[in-house]
Order: C-alpha cells, then sequence, then structure tokens
C-alpha cells in the first residue's frame, strides 16, 4: 500500500518537473482554441442567408430580421420575412427568381440568371442542390 | 525564457486555426451561362484548386459552346454540308457518349434538336424574353424538325476526330450534356483530395461522400411546403444530373389559365415534352461514373415519360456500359427510384 503511494508521488513529481502551471495553463488554451476552431469551422446554422453577386459575397443577411434590402441599384428586391427569405422583386425578363419559393433555416436556393444573382442558406445537412 | 514560450505557444495557436480554416474554401463564378460552384477541402491551396477548375471550364466552354465564334459546335453548326470540321477530343468524346445515349433512346435525347430550341426561344441567347414569347407555329415547326435527328443530320468520325454536316440548316448543340461532361472532367485536374464541383446542378464528388438534395419541381402552379423533394448521398468518383421541366419556361395567359411551355423539346414531336400526370416526368435525376451519361439519359427520361423512361434504364442496365442509379417524380409529384440508390424523401 505504501509503495504504491511512493509510485504515485514519484509520477506526480516527474509531471511537476515536465510541466510548470503555467505551462498546463498554455495547454488549456491551446486545447480550447483548437475545440473553438473546430467548432465554429463546422458548425454552420442557417440563421443567414448569403446573397452573392456575379460569384461574390455580397450581403449576410440575419434571417430572424425582417427586413427588405434593395441590390443593383434598386433593380432587385430582397426580403426576410418570418426567418424565410425570396425575392420580392427583380427587373429580369425571367422572373423565376421572383416565383420560386422563400427558402428558410432548413437550406435552399433561389438563383436569378440574367442578374447573376445567387441567394442561399447554407444547411449543414445538405452540401449541395442538383 | 518565460517570454519565448508564450511567444512558442501562441504560433502554435495560430498554426492550429490556419490548419483548420486555410484547408478549404468555397468559390463561386459564372461559367456555361451558369453558376459554378467549387467547394475544395483537404487542399494545400483550395482557392488556386477552385481557380483552377474555373479556367478548366471556361476552356471547356470555348471548344463546346454553340454561341461563341470559333468553338467546335459553331464551327461545325456554320459549315458546308459535306465538309468535315476537324474537332477537339472532348467534343469527339462527348459525341460518343451523346450518339450512344441518343441509339439507347431511339432519339429521345438528340444533341441535333437545337434548332427547335431555338424556334421555342430556349437556348441561352434568344431565352428570356417572356413578354414577348408567342409559341412558334405548327408550319414553322415542322420545318425545323425536318433537320432533327442525330443519325441523319451529323456523322462523326473518332479516327480523324471530325464532324460532318449531312443536312443544310442541321444544328448541334452540347447543352444537355456538356456540363455533366465539365463536372466530372474537372475533378480529376486539381490535387485537391476532396472536393465537390457543382456545375448548375451538375455536380461530381471526389474523395468523400456528399449529401445532395434534389430540388423540388417547383413553378408558379406548383408549391412545396419543403425546400427539397429529398435527398441522397453523392459517393467519390459519382456525378448526378437532374433535367426538370421547372428549371426554364415560359408562362402564357390563357383566359383564366396559365399555359406553361417548359426546355425540354420532344425531338420526336418538336413540341416540349409533355410531363403531365402518371406518366409524365417533372425531374429525372441520374448518378453515374460518367457526368456526361448522366447528364444525357436525365434529359431523355424527361422526353420519354415515365414508363418509357424505366425502360430505357433497364436497357442501359443489361447493356452494363456505365453504372447509374436514377430519381424520377412524375407529374403527380411522386417519385421512383432505380439501381442502388438511398433515396430520402422530404416532401
Amino acid at each position: 500500500m505504501k509503495a504504491q503511494t511512493n509510485d504515485k508521488k514519484e509520477r506526480r513529481g516527474a509531471l511537476k518537473s515536465l510541466f510548470k502551471w503555467g505551462d498546463i495553463l498554455l495547454l488549456i488554451v491551446v486545447i480550447v482554441a483548437v475545440v473553438l476552431t473546430v467548432v465554429l469551422a463546422t458548425g454552420h446554422k442557417a440563421e443567414y442567408a448569403e446573397v452573392y453577386v456575379d460569384g461574390n459575397l455580397r450581403y449576410t443577411l440575419n434571417l430572424a430580421e425582417n427586413k427588405s434590402v434593395d441590390i443593383l441599384d434598386g433593380r432587385m428586391t430582397i426580403r426576410v420575412e418570418n426567418g424565410k427569405v425570396f425575392v420580392e422583386h427583380s427587373d429580369c425578363s425571367e422572373q423565376l427568381c421572383v416565383h420560386s419559393s422563400p427558402i428558410g433555416n432548413s437550406g435552399g436556393i433561389i438563383v436569378c440568371l440574367p442578374n447573376k444573382v445567387v441567394i442561399k442558406t447554407v444547411s449543414k445537412k445538405v452540401d449541395a442542390v442538383t | 525564457m518565460k517570454s519565448t514560450k508564450i511567444f512558442l505557444v501562441l504560433i502554435l495557436v495560430i498554426i492550429c486555426i490556419a490548419s483548420f480554416t486555410a484547408c478549404s474554401a468555397t468559390e463561386q463564378y459564372f461559367v456555361f451561362g451558369t453558376f459554378l460552384t467549387v467547394d475544395v477541402a483537404s487542399s494545400v491551396r483550395p482557392s488556386k484548386d477552385a481557380r483552377t477548375v474555373k479556367s478548366y471550364m471556361d476552356a471547356l466552354e470555348k471548344i463546346l459552346s454553340p454561341t461563341l465564334e470559333g468553338s467546335d459546335l459553331n464551327r461545325i453548326n456554320n459549315a458546308e454540308v459535306g465538309v468535315p470540321v476537324v474537332c477537339h477530343a472532348e467534343t469527339m468524346e462527348i459525341m460518343s457518349v451523346a450518339e450512344y445515349v441518343f441509339e439507347a433512346s431511339d432519339g429521345a435525347y438528340d444533341p441535333s434538336v437545337y434548332p427547335l430550341v431555338r424556334l421555342w426561344k430556349f437556348s441561352g441567347d434568344t431565352f428570356g424574353e417572356l413578354s414577348a414569347f408567342t409559341p412558334p407555329t405548327a408550319a414553322e415547326i415542322l420545318l425545323k424538325k425536318a433537320v432533327v435527328g442525330l443519325d441523319k443530320a451529323f456523322k462523326a468520325d473518332y479516327e480523324n476526330r471530325t464532324i460532318t454536316k449531312l443536312l443544310p440548316g442541321a444544328m448541334l448543340d452540347f447543352g444537355g450534356i456538356a456540363k455533366g461532361y465539365a463536372s466530372d472532367l474537372a475533378r480529376d485536374i486539381v490535387s485537391a483530395k476532396k472536393m465537390l464541383i457543382d456545375l448548375g446542378g451538375n455536380i461530381s464528388a471526389k474523395g468523400k461522400t456528399y449529401t445532395i438534395a434534389v430540388a423540388n419541381p417547383s413553378r408558379r402552379d406548383r408549391q412545396f411546403a419543403t425546400p427539397y423533394f429529398g435527398v441522397l448521398e453523392l459517393k467519390d468518383g459519382e456525378c448526378i444530373s437532374t433535367s426538370g421541366d421547372y428549371e426554364r419556361y415560359y408562362t402564357v395567359k390563357a383566359g383564366d389559365a396559365s399555359v406553361y411551355y417548359h426546355h425540354i423539346i420532344n425531338p420526336a414531336t418538336g413540341y416540349p415534352a409533355d410531363t403531365s400526370g402518371a406518366d409524365g416526368v417533372v425531374s429525372a435525376t441520374v448518378i453515374s461514373s460518367n457526368g456526361a451519361f448522366a447528364d444525357a439519359v436525365a434529359t431523355a427520361i424527361v422526353v420519354l415519360g415515365k414508363e418509357k423512361g424505366l425502360a430505357l434504364l433497364e436497357a442501359l442496365e443489361k447493356d452494363g456500359r456505365y453504372p447509374f442509379s436514377s430519381v424520377v417524380i412524375n407529374g403527380e409529384m411522386k417519385s421512383e427510384t432505380f439501381g442502388n440508390i438511398s433515396f430520402e424523401i422530404e416532401v
């Protein structure tokens, strides 16, 4: 029994000589940073809609906030209402974007080819839509 | 000593953060008249890989677009009857798959339907003037239909890499096959270990299994409560393409009702394929290791309708040239799967 206690003490001593308290603190900081980075890098939630114009991300709209946004000098109006986003107005000749179903936090995509506009909500579940 | 330690640990933290953020990138471009999304993971230079994919697509478009001057298809369409046009290897490769699906589907998929597609104003350069749209007359359709038919309108010589026009006024367009081909081939030109390429819904996967949603065949007269019709898995090395009557269409008012004219023209009738009812197909999805094949077969199924479409799939499976699976949604919004596929319906 006594021999076991001595053994433990020896191991603790070895650890203490290897790591100082400051080192352990810094190690914890590193681990927390890594975990946070992984969570932030992979844990997308569709609480926002991304608006791309000609391939470039131009707007990020909060789905929790009801509002209308004019883009392309007012040629297109995007509306967020009750957690869903849709195209309220577009000057394009096709009007397919205006008639696309609103998309919400479960993911989806609205495309306006004439104006080169893509609106999408990011869902962790789906990687792409065919 | 202590400050050196802190400095070293900070560097370690930065490396950790960089390793999780810099190894992936999602880039979006406009090419082939549609959106290209490249999602690169597990790469040293993900943004560079995405740009390489885009450059490759640009190069393919310059060969395959019928409207770009100097492209193979543009030269074929403008050539005199009987004069062979020397083409790129890519054009011949697509032509080979196109001829295979044309024959197997009894002409339901036909890249020579282009004169009719233009007449109906569904080609990239004619589509869009909704207010000015009036359907073509029966006489106009008959006139264009006379030059449609891949076997009688064009001849491919694979040894000499030429395509020859056989009928005056005949035109070729790889619109229903080129994007599937491009999405498939672009996967192998970069060293990224994990990548998803989405060219207007023609998607190819590399290095991992991705979850792909099949879009609802939403139209002004069709509303859905869910964002997608269903989801399925796209495995490493597979491509997926969907054709549907909801992707591009015109609406014409006829009294109180609306008449829909969609972009998938039936070469046999000269009119948009009938997608209504239990035998109509509003959306056909095909997964295959060959992207061009998946793209062309998806179009053929919409043209053929459900019964004949499923018979085509059976014949293709029996032939066994390309492994594939499929999801077909009919005019009553009921889906049916074919082959080894797990389709989770969300509607």
